[in-house]
């Protein structure tokens, strides 16, 4: 496969250097010289000493011939630019770009790029996740018994919600007697319905209190 | 999880193609250069060229070897800038001045060089075994040599580079037994005089031994094979160059310094005698198969460049678009290898190879004077284009280095003029013909 990728920094290099170690053949636009330097020592690629703005260089990458584009700059302009440049003028049939800003996204798309991604809105939704996922309490543990209380909280976009209690598969060694929801207990049985938001109690087997727990801290990511 | 399985989904491709494999390490490059470079005839001329400058003929591999340097640091530039480099000289060339006719000569005199190259060192080899075992016919043994080493070739550039490793090594440390081996009966008197016939011939005899040091330009032939390209090329060359160096002089010193030179004056195997008068019968069938394994060496190597020149004409539209098939399974350039191997068998087959050598010199140093105008063209046309590494004080460095070949070439034999003129003008006839013919297949497929 040829690939063009446009900016070496954070996220262009490790993709350079694992593009190249798997033999496509790359071409590189990067207008800091420095970065220019540390490429040519790590990984096989042609490497344009440019942003990407100059016709010529595009020519002499021979984009016509280019499956896949990758616009990583620092500027959602240029990544834009890229894009456009990209899919109606070479016809590159995969552009990813990235996007700086969450609400340039669409811009960017809409300019050529077959998927953009914003790395800050990602790193937000893992910290989200993170924050959702977090709330599982240990009531009791026995390492001698092999035995485990906890109580955990379904996240607000677990994919758990919507589910009956038969969707965790409940082995003989590990049961949910109670689900607090609301200030109020249930004693849940084969059709009741998990919501974001609730308070599970799982009891049972450690190992499988641990995996009900995974099941439970799911995450619907849109 | 949506974008991530978006990511990993298969990249929609224009048309998947077979490329060459960057498998080559910095020490199977540097390997690579050193042994293709050192052959078989550095072992023959010696002692030809003691007799004509004396100890003077150190300053001689001296002047060879900045020779070397300064047309070398103009293929380290390129080799490690211009992407898809295949075939080495012909691809900058190309990248400088288009598919025209200045490139494929570039391209071809390269060629037949590597060519030639391969023939010859196929040929001394056959020689050499002959003179042990005498009931084997050279020529034939050179042709079973060369199929050898085209099977070895065709396997991939891994197998290929794992051959080059093995036969150099043994190169090098029958060189550094020579070497070492002299001071057993090294005397300095023997270095006086310096210049017993004067400094001329040392000065026209760099236009002599200069063939042997055009080896090294088989790294870049391979470049697109290179791991790292970028990084290991320029210091595959300058380690290869220093390498060369090194062997050169310390041989010419130690042959020098450590045998009288009745020894070796007149002889063709005038290491082999030395090392016999310094070391023993033992030393002189040491390096008897030192001398072999540099043919060896170069026989690999030049095959492999050779086919890589092949390969980059034809990817260029100046030889027929059937030698630049990439095996699927060893992804050697398979079609140009058998051309390029079936052509130098012929030469082997015709017996009279070292007519064409003549030619040889002058095609390399047209082929370096093209790549040094590349350098100089691209440095205006492609400044965009990223270096790793720089020739310092560009354009003077390429323009000298034009100038030495320009000088070489003035003072080689007419015989070599003669017939690199006729290659050069039988190569463009050559393509004249084939444009003709596909512009003629081109008209009766549109009608």
């Amino acid at each position: 496969m040829r690939a063009i990728i446009v900016g070496a920094g954070d996220i262009g290099m490790p993709i350079i250097r694992y593009l190249s170690l798997r033999g496509h053949v790359l071409t590189v636009f990067e207008k800091d010289e420095e970065r220019c330097k540390h490429i040519a020592n790590h990984a096989d690629a042609a490497i344009f000493c440019s942003s990407g703005d100059i016709q010529q260089v595009w020519k002499k990458a021979e984009a016509e011939k280019v499956d896949l584009l990758l616009a990583l700059t620092n500027d959602d302009a240029v990544n834009s630019e890229v894009s456009r440049i990209a899919k109606t003028q070479y016809g590159i049939p995969f552009v990813i770009a990235r996007a700086h800003q969450p609400e340039n996204i669409d811009a960017i798309k809409e300019a050529g790029a077959d998927i953009a991604i914003c790395p800050s809105q990602e790193t937000l939704r893992v910290f989200l996740n993170a924050l959702e996922s977090k709330v599982v309490e240990t009531l009791y543990e026995s390492q001698r018994l092999k035995f485990k209380i906890v109580i955990a909280n379904v996240p607000l976009n677990g994919t758990v919600i919507g589910k009956n209690l038969g969707y965790l598969d409940l082995s003989a060694n590990c049961e949910v007697p109670n689900v607090l929801r609301n200030g109020s207990t249930f004693f849940p049985d084969e059709s009741f319905v998990f919501k974001g938001g609730d308070k599970v109690v799982i009891t049972g087997s450690i190992e499988n209190v641990e995996k009900i727990v995974e099941k439970l801290r799911n995450i619907e990511i849109t | 999880m949506t974008q991530i399985n978006a990511e990993s989904k298969s990249v929609p491709t224009r048309r998947p193609e077979i490329r060459l494999r960057r498998v080559l390490n910095l020490v199977q490059t540097l390997f690579l250069g050193v042994g293709t470079a050192i052959g078989g005839v550095m072992f023959v001329i010696m002692g030809r060229a003691t007799e004509l400058a004396g100890p003077s003929i150190i300053i001689t591999f001296l002047i060879g070897s900045v020779f070397a340097l300064l047309i070398g640091i103009c293929y380290a530039e390129l080799g490690a800038a211009v992407p898809s480099g295949a075939g080495g000289a012909i691809s900058f060339v190309a990248r400088a001045f288009g598919d025209s006719i200045p490139t494929f000569l570039a391209g071809w005199f390269d060629w037949i060089g590597s060519i030639t190259d391969c023939a010859i060192g196929a040929v001394v080899f056959s020689f050499s075994v002959n003179y042990f075992l005498s009931w084997v016919e050279p020529f034939s043994l050179a042709v079973i040599t060369l199929i050898i080493f085209t099977l070895i070739n065709f396997r991939g550039t891994k197998t290929m580079g794992i051959a080059q490793f093995g036969l150099t090594l043994v190169l090098i440390l029958t060189l550094c037994i020579f070497i070492s081996g002299s001071f057993l009966t090294f005397d300095s008197s023997r270095f006086q005089p310096f210049f017993p016939n004067g400094a001329l011939p040392t000065i026209l005899l760099v236009s002599y031994i200069f063939p042997t040091y055009a080896g090294y330009e088989t790294i870049t032939q391979l470049s697109e094979e290179v791991k790292i390209a970028g990084k290991t090329i320029p210091r595959a060359l300058f380690l290869t160059l220093a390498t060369i160096t090194i062997l050169f002089t310390g041989s010419a010193i130690a042959l020098i310094g450590g045998a009288p030179t009745e020894i070796y004056i007149e002889s063709n195997t005038p290491l082999q005698n030395a090392a016999n008068y310094f070391m023993g019968p033992v030393g002189g069938a040491a390096i008897s198969i030192g001398s072999i394994f540099a043919t060896l060496s170069t026989i690999n190597g030049s095959m492999g460049g050779g086919t890589r020149i092949a390969y980059a004409l034809s990817r260029r539209k100046l030889l027929p678009p059937v030698f630049n098939r990439i095996h699927p399974r060893y992804n050697s350039p398979y079609t140009a290898l058998a051309l390029t191997s079936l052509i130098a068998i012929v030469f082997v087959l015709t017996r009279s190879i070292d007519f064409i050598v003549y030619a040889i010199t002058l095609g390399y140093s047209v082929t370096a004077i093209m790549v040094c105008m590349a350098l100089i063209r691209l440095r205006k046309t492609e400044p965009q284009l990223f270096r790793p590494f720089k020739v310092p004080l560009s354009p003077y460095v390429p323009i000298i280095a034009v100038t030495a070949l320009l000088i070489m070439i003035v003072t080689l034999s007419l015989e070599s003029l003669v017939l690199g003129l006729a290659f050069g003008l039988i190569g463009v006839f050559l393509l004249m013909m084939a444009r003709r013919f596909s512009k003629r297949k081109m008209n009766n497929l549109v009608s």
